[in-house]
């Protein structure tokens, strides 16, 4: 990282230091409000560890709070579970569509995370060129330099992570549609499965995003892209220019529950958690 | 002669033609119909495994977010496209337990349709359904095509099974018209006799030369048993030996309608056992048998006299020794000779002394008895064969020696002249004298010698020297 981001991010958190100080203060008596009730949140698998890590740190602060973290729904299933009302808050990778604001859903960006393309933490590889991707996967490079036969890990055709990597390169769109042909490529269905298929199966490769993995503390690294790597600071610069926002959903009815729990994560000390799992504020 | 019934038999067309419909038919029908069943069948099944499999699927997305799985219909429709059927006329439903439709992918297909559905679980419970909804439409539109070609097979077929048996029938029976033709054209165009007979000897079929032979017209042949031609116990007998052995040759005689009798050969053929067909063909031999008769004549008797020559007084001779010797009888060989022949020819012409030979001949004929034998070895000199004495006859050997020389040397009348001769007879006796031909020949030759030489108009018994 260079002097003058780490010299931004210094800024950041002294900041960060005074508003939690200033919110903790108000979340005490929030948080007493709402003490007896339960938060039911759910969405995208990128942020579902970050989410748990900040429940379980509002948790401790609010004794007799109640989070639970639904196994994932997507983007899209936990913005329809919010304005149903079956959960309270969605964690959404992407923003809500008109329809969907006019049935009642609202949203905050709460952050955003490096998209990455990542392998096993073992694997004997730090960097990646886009046009080795792009190579990857229209099967022209069938091997990793140790020998390890490659085993892409597709997501579905439709999902977010498919279309960032296709947004690459146009030899990437191309050969994210080459293996999308190829029989016996496996496709993860969410960000928990994909992660899970790249830590499981040897040589695999394929998209995911920094917070997940750090928040979930994976056994696996994020593939510098063309020589930079993916992190919150050059995500930030664009240097490192993919990257997944994330938002807060909610419902026409907004309980106080998730007032304070959005507010926390807003707080320095929200803000912390989420920096610290690769997750920067805009 | 009619013809035969023609081979072409309608009622075979007939039969021909409705085997060929009848596989036609089995073509036109069993194809679309064979089609449309397993192409069903394979729908149904794939319909039914693809359900299931999607409905796993969508259970195991259930399980893992039991509460609220129903929300992630975006993953549902990846789950679903994951596994491609038959996309268009396809129709893909997701329900949940109270069957409203979480998901629908597709339009409704055109009807007919196919629809299969298969529970989606969690935790052992029914939580949803997973329905497929497919349109058999290509399946129609296939059991068209299949119907169409069926028709066209069909229609293949049919003319390959009826027209190739029944061109070669055709074929076939021209040929066999050909050939029923050509034996037609040969029976009519032979200068034989031909009849087709049945068991019973009546004439079926008849041709012209054997209307020609007996001169009657083919219908009345054909009115007639063979039978009725000639001798009928003959004709008869010779039937049931074709019949018996299937084939048989006579030489018979008829009588034509006109009452003249004709000589004929009959040649018949009976195909195989238990047949009721004979053919005949018919010879008239008339002439050949005179021709055969006169050869015989002229090869056994003299021409002058009309009694048997040397050939047949030797074959003649040759039988009675042997019935005498079977009998123990005895015969009797006499050499005549004419005394004075000589005189007559010269002074009355050869044409007088062959009518004296003649009426000589006649004389010694009517001198001996009707089993006996008059032959005349050629020139002046005839030869008795006396046959069948036994010892109480012997004398009549020379009664009858005594008679031939008294009637020969009673003046003879040759038209306007008169001539005397008289004989000289020698006389042998077997098996007294000689047991052979050539013994008896000579021995006589030699009695007769004898008499000449004792004065003419005798006969001498001969006498060993």
């Amino acid at each position: 990282m260079n002097p003058k981001r780490r010299c931004r991010f210094a800024l950041l958190d002294n900041r960060a230091a005074v508003l939690v100080a200033m919110v903790s203060v108000l979340l005490s008596g929030l948080i007493g409000s709402v003490a007896a009730d339960e938060l039911k949140i759910g969405g995208t698998g990128a942020a579902l560890g970050t989410m748990r890590l900040l429940a379980n740190e509002y948790s401790a602060k609010s004794p007799g709070f109640r989070i639970r973290i639904v196994p994932s729904l997507g983007s899209g299933g936990s913005i329809k579970a919010v304005l149903a009302g079956a959960i309270d808050l969605a964690v959404s990778s992407r923003p809500i569509n008109e329809q969907e604001r006019k049935l009642g859903a609202s949203l905050r960006e709460f952050g955003r995370t490096p998209f990455v393309v990542a392998v096993a933490a073992k694997m004997p590889i730090d960097t990646i060129t886009i046009k080795e991707l792009a190579d990857i996967y229209a099967g022209i490079k069938v091997k990793w330099p140790d020998g390890t036969p490659i085993r892409i890990i597709l997501r579905p055709s439709s999902d977010i992570d498919s279309e960032m990597i296709r947004s690459f390169s146009p030899a990437l769109r191309q050969g994210v549609s080459a293996a999308e042909a190829r029989p016996g490529i496996r496709v993860a269905l969410n960000d928990q499965m994909a992660a899970d298929d790249l830590e499981r199966i040897p040589g695999a490769v394929g998209p995911s995003s920094l917070s997940l993995l750090l928040s979930e503390k994976r056994q696996l690294k994020a593939l510098s892209l063309d020589g930079v790597r993916p992190t919150p600071e050059n995500a930030a610069s664009q240097a490192y220019p993919y990257s997944k926002r994330l938002f807060f959903v909610t419902g026409a009815r907004l309980s106080k529950a998730v007032e304070s729990f959005t507010a926390f994560a807003n707080s320095p000390a929200g803000r912390k958690i989420l920096v610290a799992n690769g997750i920067w504020l805009p | 002669m009619s013809s035969s019934p023609s081979l072409h038999d309608e009622r075979l067309v007939l039969g021909v033609s409705r085997m060929a419909g009848a596989v036609a038919c089995l073509i036109i029908l069993v194809l679309p119909l064979g089609y449309f069943f397993l192409a069903y069948k394979t729908q149904a099944q794939l319909l039914e495994q693809l359900t299931a499999i999607k409905a796993e699927e969508i259970s195991s997305l259930a399980s893992e977010n039991p509460e609220l799985w129903t929300y992630q219909t975006r993953r549902i429709e990846d789950l679903l496209l994951r596994h491609k059927g038959k996309e268009e006329g396809q129709k893909q439903t997701v329900l949940d337990a109270n069957q409203h439709v979480l998901l629908s992918l597709g339009e409704p297909p055109p009807p007919p349709v196919l629809r299969r559905s298969y529970p989606i679980y969690e935790s052992g419970r029914g939580v949803g359904r997973m329905e497929l909804t497919q349109s058999l439409r290509e399946d129609l539109e296939g059991t068209l095509v299949a119907g169409i070609l069926g028709l066209l097979l069909g229609g293949a077929v049919y003319i390959t099974l009826r027209i190739l048996p029944l061109r070669a029938l055709r074929h076939a029976t021209q040929a066999l018209l050909g050939q029923q033709q050509r034996f037609v054209t040969a029976i009519e165009s032979a200068m034989d006799g031909y009849a087709l007979l049945d068991t019973q000897g009546k004439l079926l079929e008849v041709n012209e030369s054997l209307s020609v032979l007996t001169g009657y017209s083919r219908q009345e042949l054909q009115s007639l048993r063979i039978a009725d031609l000639g001798a009928a116990s003959t004709a008869n007998e010779f039937i049931a030996r074709v019949t018996s052995t299937h084939h048989g040759r006579l030489e018979t005689r008829w009588q034509r309608k006109d009452g003249s009798i004709i000589d004929v050969e009959v040649t018949a053929t009976c195909q195989a056992q238990g047949s009721t067909e004979i053919f005949c063909f018919f010879r008239d031999i008339t002439q050949k048998r005179a021709s055969e008769e006169l050869i015989w004549k002229q090869a056994n008797f003299d021409m002058l006299t009309q009694l048997p020559n040397r050939n047949m007084l030797n074959d003649r001779l040759a039988q009675e020794i042997k019935k005498s010797h079977r009998a123990n009888l005895q015969l009797a060989l006499l050499f005549i000779d004419l005394d004075h022949f000589k005189e007559v020819n010269d002074t009355l012409g050869h044409a007088m002394g062959d009518l004296l030979l003649v009426e000589a001949g006649q004389r010694i004929s009517a001198c001996v008895r009707e089993t006996d034998t008059v032959a005349r070895l050629g020139g002046d000199e005839f030869t008795v064969i006396l046959a069948g004495i036994n010892e109480s006859e012997i004398g009549t050997v020379e009664r009858i020696a005594r008679q031939i020389l008294e009637q020969l040397s009673t003046p003879f009348s040759l038209q306007n002249e008169q001539a005397q001769v008289s004989a000289s007879i020698g006389i042998t006796l077997y098996p007294g004298d000689a047991s052979t031909i050539q013994g008896l020949f000579k021995n006589a030759d030699q009695a007769m010698y004898s008499a000449k030489n004792q004065g003419r108009n005798r006969y001498c018994y001969f006498t060993p020297a």
